[in-house]
């Protein structure tokens, strides 16, 4: 039954699609952190930390604070049914540029494959999967805004909206969870090494 | 040529396209601009900015059709029978007021073009807030911010009022702004204060 639903409303195509476009922000981040690498060094100022020492967020704090920002994103991922997935597409493509650069910088710095799949895989997975859920749903704005005329309640009821927020809640928290408590204790352990 | 431009005229999303326009001109000169110069700075700063104006760009587009929706939703509660498209179409239109609101940030611009930031400055924390007030052409389109969304909330009720009874209108459109702002106080509720002190 759950076969036939995602195959009668293309859920898959437009999930592969979201994450297709997540996929070319990381590889354009990546090679945006490698050209900013090959740049010829100038004199640059040190940059001073502007955070007293000792004023580390609990995990329970960074918790919070990393699910609500996800949150944030998953809802404005989902604003694309409203714009032709526009937002989606651009949301999408500019946190896979975030994450890419991210990715990118760190490989130059030293750091190895390894311990840069440790720092990401264990919470990015769950949590791009859910924003790629949300892209997902976004994409179908494109299909919604084509036939804008015919657009009606059961147009936005085959959405599965409560569904999808309450999938995007559930696992935008167990990611924020392995993000601020086992993550962080990974890069605690990893600091050492480069 | 002159059949080309009346074409082009009555095409609904020339309001959007002309807005996006003047936007991009916008960002170009505005960052361009600030962020001069081949040190990884400055180029780490010109990509991120452009990411966040099309970012804005986009969700701009998709709060327009929030808006639309919600107007949409209540002259439909209300009894009248608007075609989609026409909502659409009175989104579009309204978008005029924000296109000649851009396009006078980019004369503005012309006129006074900032001031680009030195790489020293770049790692003082409000250096660059500074040097955005200091700019007369951004501090006018901080102020001059309401004055187009009144322009653009009046073009919509305008353009609802032809098609519909006014009072629908502008409960329509009062409704509209309501909910836009709901959605916007709750995303800014949800997103939080940032971390760091």
């Amino acid at each position: 039954m759950l076969a036939t639903t995602l195959a009668k409303d293309n859920w898959v195509g437009s999930f592969l699609g979201a994450v297709f476009v997540l996929v070319v922000g990381l590889v354009a981040g990546i090679a945006i952190a490698e050209w900013i690498n090959a740049m010829p060094a100038e004199s640059t100022p040190p940059v001073v930390a502007h955070r007293s020492p000792g004023a580390e967020p609990a995990s329970w704090e960074l918790f919070a604070f990393i699910l609500r920002r996800n949150m944030t994103v998953f809802l404005i991922l989902l604003l694309g049914v409203l714009s032709a997935g526009l937002v989606t597409i651009v949301v999408l493509l500019g946190n896979g540029l975030a994450v890419g650069q991210l990715i990118g910088f760190a490989r130059t710095s030293g750091m190895s494959h390894v311990d840069v799949a440790y720092l990401l895989l264990p919470h990015g997975v769950l949590e791009l999967g859910a924003l790629c859920v949300a892209g997902a749903v976004g994409l179908r704005g494109i299909g919604l805004a084509f036939g804008v005329s015919a657009v009606d309640r059961r147009a936005f009821e085959s959405l599965r909206l409560g569904t999808v927020l309450v999938f995007g809640l559930v696992a935008l928290a167990t990611a924020a969870f392995v993000e601020a408590f086992v993550t962080v204790e990974i890069a605690e352990s990893l600091s050492g090494r480069w | 040529m002159v059949k080309w431009l009346e074409r082009l005229a009555k095409l609904a999303l020339l309001p959007v396209l002309v807005w996006f326009a003047g936007l991009a001109a916008f960002a170009v000169i505005g960052i361009d601009g600030l962020f001069a110069g081949p040190n990884p700075v400055f180029v780490i700063a010109r990509v991120t900015a452009y990411v966040t104006v099309v970012m804005v760009a986009a969700v701009t587009t998709a709060f327009v059709a929030a808006f639309g929706l919600a107007c949409g939703a209540m002259l439909n509660w209300l009894g009248e029978s608007l075609d989609p498209r026409q909502i659409v179409a009175t989104m579009s239109r309204s978008f005029w007021c924000l296109a000649a609101y851009v396009w006078l940030g980019v004369a503005s611009l012309i006129l006074d073009p900032p001031v680009a930031l030195t790489v020293f400055e770049m790692s003082e924390p409000d250096a660059l807030e500074v040097r955005v007030a200091e700019t007369t052409a951004f501090a006018w389109m901080g102020r001059l911010r309401y004055l187009a969304l009144i322009g653009f909330l009046a073009t919509s009720f305008w353009l609802l009022a032809r098609r519909t009874r006014p009072l629908n209108a502008l409960l329509a459109v009062s409704f509209g702004v309501a909910a836009l702002a709901a959605v916007l106080t709750g995303l800014g509720l949800l997103s939080g204060p940032s971390l760091v002190p």
